[in-house]
């Protein structure tokens, strides 16, 4: 993105996002230093605190620890975080298609 | 290899003895051992945190690796779509031990890898040189992947053989210094035949080789063809030039190009920009720059190409006859077989011979998409039935060249146990579609599941014959990797309002007939865009004239009747 974050000054709740440097894989920022694969997990910034998570996260991209930090708005779901826009709950959620070896059956 | 070096034939096991590949030669091999060396030094200085992602990424760009949505892709080059047995069977061992068991071939002839961890890259980059591959230029705004017709070398009505000229190309382009950081992506496309089944004229430079009246070989060729955001049809600089002068005046076009090229806006630094604002000036100027090229540092001396020529010889062939009892007793028998033969085989140039296309579109299935198994199947089938020769198709199929007629039942036996027996080649569910939102990062709507979506509302094969010939292209965002301008039926995933909304268009085609289809109307949400492909398809079966494809039909009847089709009720 090209944070809305980043770009301008949250009005909802928000996480924060990038890739893992190892394996380029999705991951949600939790504290300083700590990063998870579940969305669920991750710790949401109110709007008013979303600048100090951005630099939060942006200290771990610093450190070559992640990639492309950015933040994504989240509604809460159950009291757990869920983003608000499509592509992040894809990227969330992974490819909506099987990520696995095809297995098909011939047609009729 | 970042000249033109005329090959040295050398022994080398990565080629099993008949394929008709490319060969490297020494020079090639130390480049690419010493490529490998430089690389995974710079991965291992960003792993240790030496190198910032804004000066690792032109590093990882330029030599094939992406950081897509979910995790890195790897993008390999597979020189104009063609593999060895050996080289297919590499790719399926790459995909079992370092990604997820499977690869996903591109409309660019190569195959990429969804789930490439970074510390994996040094040790995929000495699997591929073991049998002379590498990612190089599959990425960065270079000249990539010359792509050609998959059945050069089999297709009995070629004028000459692509794959030589593709190979020049190749050697010509790779690691050009002039050329590694023009205003944006090059991409060229070759063909000997008179069908065009290479999009040639949606490429930023098409070739169709040719013979003169007395079998001299020459090139027409096409500049500023493009799709993207900016769709455009190529132009016609040169109706001849001569195999020799073909070097200098690709060397020309390509130094035009990167002299006034835009590079200060992404949006148009395609050379079709160039092309298109500048009209005849520009081939103007083309003509200049060759003429002012020193001809003798660029003359393709007729000993090179004879050299290369050898490489892509004839194998040798049996002496057959077309229709061999074998063959017309399984097509008489078994119709299941025979509903195969009939999309799946295609003439050849050798009689008794065939080339057989395998459709990566199983019903339901994700197009283009192969599992390491799968992988290896075909790299069996190739070995025992086709000279060890695998070909990529730019629809993302694949094509085993050169089959016995008398085989065919053998080879359809052994893809139908590898899930690989669809008999829809050219058919409605035979469709292109690009990564789109699933996995790509620029995306900006799904691609494969609208492609399954499709697919599966017309699993009924009868159906699907019914309807006939018919290309649906899909692309997930405006960059048109799925190339939908192109399709009969194209569908562009756009982001409408954080919800992904799916434009037709109509009438598109990417052969000698090339065309850019019409937009039909307001898009339709993720979950009505199957519909709206069923109501186009019953629309041309109730208007179709005898013997029309469907494209045929929307030509003679225009947008109207399936815009009328699709929005009166709204």
């Amino acid at each position: 993105m090209s944070s809305p974050a980043k770009a301008k000054p949250a009005t909802a709740p928000v996480v924060f996002t990038a890739n893992r440097l190892l394996d380029g894989r999705v991951v949600w920022l939790v504290a300083a230093g700590q990063w998870v694969e579940r969305v669920a997990d991750a710790t949401v910034f109110p709007p008013e605190e979303a600048a100090a998570g951005l630099a939060l996260a942006q200290e771990d991209e610093r450190a070559q620890r992640v990639v492309g930090v950015y933040g994504a708005e989240v509604a809460l779901e159950a009291g757990r975080p869920v983003p608000v826009k499509f592509r992040e709950r894809l990227r969330a959620q992974g490819p909506s298609v099987p990520a696995e070896p095809p297995t098909y059956r011939l047609a009729s | 290899m970042n000249a033109f070096v005329a090959p040295i034939a050398l022994p080398n096991p990565a080629h099993p003895a008949q394929a008709r590949t490319y060969r490297y030669d020494a020079v090639d091999r130390e480049f690419l051992q010493e490529r490998i060396a430089e690389f995974s030094d710079q991965i291992a200085r960003r792993l240790r945190g030496e190198l910032t992602e804004d000066e690792f990424k032109p590093l990882r760009l330029m030599n094939g690796l992406y950081l897509q949505l979910h995790a890195y892709m790897y993008r390999i080059a597979i020189p104009y779509g063609i593999l060895n047995a050996t080289q297919l069977r590499q790719l399926a061992m790459i995909a079992r031990r370092w990604d997820r068991g499977y690869g996903h071939f591109t409309t660019r002839q190569n195959i990429q890898f969804n789930w490439t961890r970074l510390e994996d890259v040094p040790d995929i980059m000495r699997a591929l040189a073991d049998v002379d591959m590498h990612a190089i230029q599959t990425s960065g705004n270079c000249i990539r992947n010359t792509t050609t017709d998959e059945y050069a070398g089999a297709d009995p009505e070629e004028a000459a053989d692509p794959r030589i000229y593709a190979e020049i190309i190749r050697q010509w382009s790779t690691l050009h210094p002039e050329f590694t950081w023009l205003p944006r992506k090059f991409k060229i496309a070759i063909t000997g035949a008179p069908q065009d089944r290479v999009a040639m004229q949606v490429h930023d430079v098409g070739l169709v080789v040719k013979r003169d009246a007395a079998g001299a070989i020459g090139f027409e060729i096409w500049a500023g063809g493009g799709l993207g955001r900016t769709p455009v049809l190529a132009t016609k600089l040169r109706d001849w030039v001569p195999e020799a002068e073909l070097l200098a005046y690709l060397e020309a076009v390509l130094r035009v190009y990167n002299a006034l090229g835009n590079r200060d806006n992404i949006y148009k630094a395609r050379i079709k920009i160039l092309v298109r604002d500048m009209g005849d000036a520009f081939r103007e100027r083309v003509e200049r720059e060759f003429a002012r090229l020193p001809q003798r540092a660029y003359r393709l001396d007729p000993e090179v190409v004879a050299e290369i020529a050898a490489h892509f010889a004839p194998p040798p062939f049996a002496r057959l006859a077309d229709n061999p009892p074998a063959y017309a007793a399984a097509l008489a028998g078994n119709a299941e077989f025979a509903a195969w033969a009939k999309q799946s085989v295609r003439a050849h140039r050798q009689p008794g011979y065939a080339s057989v296309t395998i459709s990566l579109k199983p019903i339901g299935g994700i197009p283009g998409d192969a599992s390491a198994e799968q992988m290896e199947a075909v790299a069996r089938l190739a070995e025992r039935h086709s000279f060890g020769e695998i070909r990529v198709s730019h629809v993302q199929n694949l094509v085993l060249p050169h089959v016995r007629q008398e085989d065919l039942p053998a080879v359809w036996q052994g893809l139908r146990e590898a899930g690989l027996a669809t008999p829809n080649i050219g058919l409605v569910s035979d469709i292109i579609a690009c990564p789109g939102m699933d996995y790509c990062a620029l995306a900006t709507a799904r691609s494969i599941p609208v492609a399954q979506m499709i697919s599966e509302r017309f699993a009924d094969l009868d159906r699907q014959h019914d309807i006939g010939e018919c290309f649906i292209n899909i692309s997930g965002c405006i960059n048109a990797c799925g190339h939908h301008h192109v399709g009969h039926i194209g569908i562009l995933g756009v982001d409408k309002r954080g919800a992904e909304s799916y434009q037709i268009t109509l009438g598109g085609s990417a052969t000698n007939d090339a065309a850019l289809g019409e937009l039909v109307g307001p898009g339709f949400p993720y979950d009505k865009v199957t519909d709206a492909v069923e109501t186009i398809l019953r629309t041309y079966l109730a208007e179709r004239a005898a013997g029309e494809r469907f494209v045929d039909t929307y030509r003679r009847i225009g947008l109207g009747p399936f815009k009328e089709a699709l929005y009166a009720s709204a």
